[in-house]
This record gives structure tokens, sequence and C-alpha cells, in this order.
């Protein structure tokens, strides 16, 4: 293997941890704002890349430009999952453990609307688009633009998000909420509606991510658990609420799969993200020196 | 319908048990397979609701413990030659072990009902990867195994793991420790103020979860003579355990064999008169029980009684 093949595969992981970047980037607003994890995130996931990838298909809509109808479709749907089912919970529910045990559960049941709603439509098969796929020379690396666009339109999307998150009234009132919502609804945010934001763009993330991992990678209507593991280990390894350790951990892990594909094989490319899921978590628990605030 | 549980209900269960025992001699083939499906769909959501349903930590890895039974049955039979006996008494010692490791590293303290959820989910991942990529374990191919005896034997074990389940889980919620779980589930950190020596019940729950899991792996595994990764760690077996615990009743004896009882019998009913889709209706009936009747529909039951009996009473969840 020499310096080329490590330089090529290198920046095939950076693709994928910006794709990851804003999965995971949506989860973590998502939990950080209420608190709540949503399971089903995955599954917007899979929806934002079939909204896409049916668009290029049926009508030859570029692939970018479904970006525009998969995000704000997706955080549509986000909407709709906060009034119906996040926010009832939280107004009902007894205890902290009481709404994990209740949320977890309710977008459980997401999940199985979602994804079997998906394998009845669309079947189960794998899918893939031909979409800007021959290879173009870039010194010694052969890279697809398919993935050069994918990278550069996450990182457009982070920035975006950066932007939103720092330098707006919108962001500002998102982070104090998820620093001290008590605090938070005192200074006269209203924490109702920006929950409801939250989930929106949270949900519109996984729809964009969706729509941009369609160009590169096969999908199918079960792929979002997996998706949803991933982004979970990333939010957890990057300290859940933490936008630049979620930034720094997507790029961990898209570098640490296409290495590990390279290395030992291909067939545990898959297993990568559950492995990181496993030791992450039992890190943040089991390190007596890292203690888990609430968590 | 918690009154009759209390008072009846080790006799409602010794006497379900024997007319289920007596049931294959008189039923024709169709019906013997149905009560087989529902048997098993009763004790494991039944397995599942005695360490999730009391301790409160949804676990959506348990079908890792149904897979280590099959796997652990299969590996001493076809590998060592070991008469079916003992096969099937090493797979839920097998998975009793894999729960204790498990939860000599996860649960000494209190984790986020969300992590320890997709914990588990991650490990029933990584640890049918690893079989898959195991040449040893038969990687994807899996095993075949050897003919039953006779098909009896398949559903005598099934009764006897449900009929097991039921009986702890029933035992256990009169019992003391009924009283330290229920305050675990509510409150660890008080709880253990409080005494309660919550290591210590929520590992023996789990492993008896686990391992009744795990035989009921074995059984499955041995009846349908084959395995492989796919079939003994399908993550559609932890959905259904959590379905059918959530929509019965969670954390009651009753609600878990109602609601796997319900949903299999539903599922019957609907690959006849449906073509695929059938958990869309589930997902939405889950989200519907938690929204609506947290208490599961053996509280559905409960709350229609109190409101007959004092009107404008306001129903509190299932306990």
């Amino acid at each position: 293997m020499g310096l080329a093949d490590f330089l090529q595969v290198t920046l095939f992981g950076l693709v994928w941890g910006g794709v990851y970047a804003l999965m995971s980037g949506g989860l973590n607003l998502i939990f950080g704002v209420m608190r709540v994890l949503n399971v089903a995130h995955g599954e917007l996931v899979m929806l934002g890349a079939f909204a896409a990838f049916w668009l290029f298909t049926l009508w030859g809509v570029n692939p970018v430009v479904a970006i525009l109808i998969a995000g704000p479709g997706a955080a549509l749907l986000g909407v709709l999952l906060h009034d119906l089912v996040a926010e009832p919970l939280i107004r009902t529910s007894r205890s902290v453990p009481d709404l994990e045990r209740m949320t977890l559960i309710a977008f459980f049941g997401v999940i199985l609307v979602l994804r079997d709603s998906a394998l009845a439509l669309f079947k189960p098969q794998f899918r893939a688009i031909e979409y800007l796929n021959k290879p173009v020379s870039l010194g010694p690396l052969s890279i697809a633009p398919s993935r050069l666009v994918v990278l550069g339109v996450a990182a457009l999307i982070t920035l975006g998000m950066f932007y939103l998150l720092h330098r707006t009234t919108l962001g500002k009132a998102l982070r104090a909420v998820s620093q001290d919502r008590d605090a938070a609804r005192l200074l006269g945010v209203s924490v109702r509606s920006i929950n409801r934001w939250g989930f929106a763009i949270g949900s519109g993330l996984a729809g964009i991510s969706g729509a941009l991992l369609m160009m590169i990678y096969v999908i199918s209507p079960s792929m979002g658990v997996g998706f949803t593991s991933k982004a979970f280990a990333i939010s957890v390894l990057g300290r859940l609420g933490n936008n630049v350790g979620a930034l720094v951990a997507s790029l961990t892990l898209g570098l640490v799969e296409v290495y590990t594909s390279l290395v030992i094989g291909e067939s545990y490319r898959d297993v990568v993200g559950y492995m990181l899921l496993v030791i992450v978590i039992l890190w943040r628990f089991r390190n007596p020196f890292v203690r888990a605030r609430g968590a | 319908m918690a009154n009759v549980m209390k008072k009846g209900g080790p006799w409602a269960l010794a006497a379900a048990a024997i007319i289920l025992a007596l049931a294959p001699l008189v039923i024709g083939a169709y019906a013997k397979t149905l009560i087989f499906t529902v048997l098993l769909y009763v004790g494991l959501a039944q397995a599942w609701n005695l360490f999730s349903g009391l301790t409160g930590y949804v676990s959506f890895g348990h079908v890792l413990f149904f897979g280590a039974g099959a796997y652990i049955f299969a590996v001493a039979q076809t590998k060592f030659n070991l008469p079916w006996g003992v096969c099937l008494i090493l797979a839920p010692i097998g998975a009793a072990v894999a729960a204790w490791l498990i939860a000599l590293v996860v649960l000494p303290e209190r984790m986020g009902i969300a992590y320890f959820a997709v914990l588990m989910l991650g490990l029933s991942a990584v640890i049918q990867n690893l079989i898959l990529n195991s040449k040893w374990l038969g990687s994807s191919s899996g095993f075949t195994l050897k003919k039953m005896p006779s098909q009896l034997l398949g559903y005598y074990g099934m009764l006897l793991a449900v009929v097991f389940a039921t009986a702890l889980v029933m035992w256990v919620r009169q019992s003391r420790f009924g009283i330290a779980l229920r305050a675990l589930k509510t409150d660890e950190q008080a709880a253990a103020v409080a005494g309660v020596n919550c290591y210590a019940l929520k590992t023996s729950t789990f492993v008896a979860s686990a391992a009744i899991v795990g035989f009921l792996g074995a059984v499955v595994g041995w009846n349908w003579r084959y395995i492989d990764p796919y079939l003994s760690f399908d993550l559609e077996l932890t959905f259904k355990m959590v379905l059918m615990a959530f929509i019965g009743g969670v954390g009651t004896t009753l609600g878990p064999i109602i609601g796997a009882v319900f949903l299999s019998l539903l599922d019957d009913w609907l690959s006849v008169n449906m073509s695929g889709g059938h958990t869309i209706i589930y997902g939405a009936l889950v989200v519907i029980v938690i929204l609506r009747m947290p208490g599961g529909l053996v509280d559905a039951a409960n709350w229609v009684r109190r409101k007959r009996k004092r009107p404008g009473s306001v129903p509190v969840g299932g306990g």
C-alpha cells in the first residue's frame, strides 16, 4: 500500500465523515434541546435518500437540487413527529426515566411505521444511482466527482449550522435551551417552540445527509437502524450537545471505517460503527475519570 | 385484573399449563403449530419483561441471548456430539454467563435508558457480525441440526419455559424484590439510598431473563433443524419482544402474555388477509398505546373497571 492509496482512502473517509457530521449533528441537536433520543432518526435519513433517489431516477432532478426537497420534507416530518409524539409525551411523563422510556418506545414504533411503509412501497432491494461517478485524477489521487460534491455540500451545510447556532437569535435560543431549559424559560424563550425548531432542523439534517449518501452508496428501506447507531455513537463520542466534538467524532468514524475495510476487509466495515458504539458508551459510563452528568 | 392475579394467579397459571400440556393430544397440526408459535412469543415477551419490564431498562438487544442459546446448542450437538439433554442445559447456562459478563461491565451504575437500549442493540449486531466472519461457527451458512426425537419435545420445552418465566415474574412481583424493583424503576438513586441493592437486582433479573431466552433459542433452533446468524440474531425478534410487552402492558405478569397472544394471532390473521406491511400496524399500535394508555391492554381492562367502580377517578399507569 503506497502513500497515494492511503491518501485516496483518507479522502473517502473524509467524505463519509462529512455525511456523518450532518446525520449526527441532527441527532445531537434534538437530543441537546429536548433530552429525547430519536431512534427513528435513521429512518428520516432513509426517507431523504429515497426522496432524492426517486427525484433523480424518475424526473432526472439533480441530486444537489434534490437536497432542497429532501431536507425541508424531512424537517416537516420532524415537526409532525414532534407535535404528535414527542410533545405529548413530554407533557404527560412523570419522571426523567419515564420520559426516556416512553419516547424510546414511541419512536421505536415510528421506526416500524416508516421503515415498513418504505419496504412495502420500494421493496427491500438495494439501489444506487449513476451520477458523476467516472473518476477524475487529482494529482496522484483519482476520485469520483460525486464524492467531491458530497464533501463540498456537507462542509457548506456544517459551516451554515455553526453560523446558525452561534450567530442567530434562533441558534442562541436553541443552545440556551440545551444548556438549561429552566433558565432559558425564565429569560423568555418559548421552550415549546424551540423544541419544535430543534426537531425540524435536526430532522432536516437527517434528510439532507440521506440525499447526500444516496449519491455515493447503496440505499435500502432497512438501512435506518445502522445509521441511527452510527449517529448515536458519534454523538456519545463527541459528547452529546457538543458541536465541535461531534464534528471531530464524525470524521473519526468516517476514517476508521475506511481504514478498517482497507486493512481488515470490507465485511468488517459495518460492524465498526457498532463496535465504536459499544466501546464509547462503556467508556463514557465505566470510565471513573469521565463522569457522565445526568445522562 | 391485578387483584385477580394476586389471589388466583398461581392457580390460573397451573390450570393454563395443564390445559396446554394436554392440548397436543386432541388438537390438529395447524393448531399445534400456531400454539407453538404463540408460546414462543409469550416466552420471549415474558422473559424480556422479567428484566426490562421490572427494572425499566429497555433492552434492544435481547435477541443476542436467543442467538447465543441457539449457537451453543448447535455447537454442542454438531461439534461435540453431546446428547440433546446436555445441549439443552448448556444453552441457558451459556446465555446466562454471557448476560452475567455484560452485567459486570454495564450494570453497576445507573445508565441512561436510551444508552442502555442502544448499547444492547450494538452488542447484538457485533456478535452477529463476529459469527458471520467466523469459519468455525459456520460463518453465514450456519449449522444443520439433528432431528428432534419427537416434535412434542419442542412443544413441552417451550411450555416449560413459558410457565417458568411467568411464574418467576409472578413470584418476583409479589415478593419484597418486587417492591425494591418498583423503587429502582421509579428512581434508581433514591432506591439505592434507601438500601436497595440495585446492582444485584438488575444483574439477577438480567441473567434469569437471558437464560430463558437462551433456552428458547435452543428449542427453536432445534425445531427448525437449521440456524444461521441471520435467523438467530434477527433484530425483528427483539423488536417483537418489545412490542408485545408494551402493547400488552409492560412490568405486569399478564401484560406480555396478552400482548404476545394478541400480536401473534393478529400476525397469523394478517398473513392470510394481507400481503406484507404488518409491522406498519404494530408500529402504529405501539405509538398509540404509549400515547393513549401507557399501561397497555391490561391497564385498559383495569381502566374500564375502575371507571365503573369509582366514576371520575384518574387512571394511573400499570404497576
